[in-house]
């Protein structure tokens, strides 16, 4: 049930970028058409790429996920102490990331336009 | 003015040391004003809109809990205030650039007028929790804020008011109006969440948008146009080169070569991306080490040095790992 919620939700989540980005219904009705069976194999070739760039960028956001959901709690219980010092250790490290990997070329929040 | 500019981190860090050194009273007044400079920062029309909203909906709430008034009337003009001021700035122009072209394909020939403003900016946040508090206060599920004070900090409340998420009013109008005092713990948590958003915006967000820009403004996708867009043509062969390996084949699989072909991508890019202080190793070191003099080495790959060293790495593993196939062309 909780596979299926997510994949529903991750459909929707789609339809709902392709709404939004699209810039005419035209072009929107084109999208909905389309069927990935009957997508030929260069496409799916691109697709696997760019699913493959998106995993790698998005693993910070899946290390934190699974650090929030459950690996801290296992440190906090077998390390209270330690665990103590995490949070402000871990800030100031990403504070140093932000410093040093940020991109140079900054784009604007996406919400902006709601 | 926007969440990872430097002049809201020092508007942030003015905020909340004047916020703390005030007392409670003290505090929401501040925190007016401050909120309505983080909003108006670049387009100060911005807070026209957002003004009469604050007010036609804190005068029709009030009005709400008289019994002379028409209730329903109240609210139907709040909620078609509201979001009438959303529909114009938001979807007219989208409305009438479709209309015109349907009107264009009935071979009519209507020039509608367009907007061509800036949207303003949580348009659509501040107008539904204004929305949802008239909601709220006609459902008798909170009483309407008397205070004009709390009420406008309410809807301004800068940390929420271009980004949500949407508060109610029966939780968010009661924190405002109690007391706050400083928690250690709490301000820490804070300050963590607040750099590790900060961090996903100007790092993972900022760096992907470079690569996915670049992929949207593509007219058709290809597999093709990808590799020249990332100038992975001849990748592997300046990788076989440097390390006096001739690679001889393609792989077999399409699926092992767009996995591969996309770590490599990614992983030149985000290096590529990233700050050049972070470029340990020289273009001309890393040549030298393969044997080579390159005069015009390929600064996008070999000034990465270490995660260079990974590329090379990972491309002899899917070397190892998938098998050949010499019916492929080779390049």
């Amino acid at each position: 049930m909780n596979v299926a919620r997510v994949i529903l939700m991750f459909a929707l989540t789609n339809l709902g970028w392709l709404i939004f980005r699209e810039r005419n219904l035209g072009q929107l009705a084109h999208d909905l058409t389309l069927s990935p069976l009957a997508a030929p194999a260069m496409d799916w070739d691109v697709a696997r790429y760019i699913g493959m760039l998106t995993l790698i960028y998005s693993l910070p956001l899946w290390i934190h996920t699974l650090w929030d959901l459950k690996l801290r709690y296992i440190f906090a219980a077998r390390e209270p102490a330690l665990f103590l010092w995490l949070t402000p250790v871990v800030t100031t490290l990403l504070f140093m990331g932000v410093l040093t990997l940020r991109s140079e070329t900054a784009s604007d929040f996406i919400y902006f336009q709601f | 003015m926007s969440f990872h500019s430097l002049d809201y981190a020092v508007f942030l860090i003015a905020v909340l040391g004047i916020y703390w050194s005030l007392g409670a009273r003290w505090q929401n007044r501040m925190l007016i004003p401050a909120s309505w400079i983080f909003y108006g920062y670049v387009h100060p029309w911005f807070l026209i809109p957002f003004f009469a909203t604050t007010l036609i909906d804190y005068v029709v709430a009030i009005g709400l809990e008289s019994s002379r008034i028409n209730r329903r009337l109240l609210v139907a003009a709040s909620v078609c205030s509201n979001v009438g001021l959303l529909a114009v700035f938001k979807y007219y122009d989208f409305f009438a650039a479709n209309v015109g072209e349907a009107l264009e394909a009935l071979h009519l020939h209507v020039p509608l007028p367009v907007l061509a403003v800036v949207l303003p900016a949580g348009i659509s946040f501040y107008t539904f929790q204004s929305v949802g508090y008239v909601v709220d206060v006609y459902r008798g599920h909170v009483r309407a804020c008397r205070s004009l004070v709390d009420y406008a900090l309410f809807v301004a409340f800068f940390p929420l008011l271009v980004a949500g998420p949407i508060q109610r009013a029966g939780d968010f109008l009661a924190q405002i109006q109690r007391p706050r005092t400083l928690e250690p713990s709490r301000f820490l948590s804070a300050l963590y969440l607040l750099i590790w958003g900060v961090f996903k915006k100007v790092v993972i967000a900022d760096n992907v948008a470079i690569t996915a820009n670049k992929i949207f403004a593509l007219k058709e996708l290809s597999f093709p146009d990808l590799c020249g867009l990332f100038g992975l043509h001849g990748y592997r062969e300046r990788f076989g080169a440097a390390l006096r390996f001739r690679v001889v084949a393609e792989f077999q699989s399409s699926l092992y070569r767009a996995i591969a072909n996309g770590l490599l991508a990614a992983l030149a890019h985000f290096s590529f991306d990233m700050d050049p202080r972070l470029h340990l190793y020289s273009a001309r070191g890393f040549a030298r080490h393969a044997g080579q003099d390159h005069r015009e080495p390929d600064h996008r790959l070999f000034a990465h040095g270490p995660l260079a060293w990974g590329l090379v790495e990972f491309r002899f593993m899917g070397i190892v790992l998938c098998r050949p196939d010499d019916s492929l062309p080779r390049r």
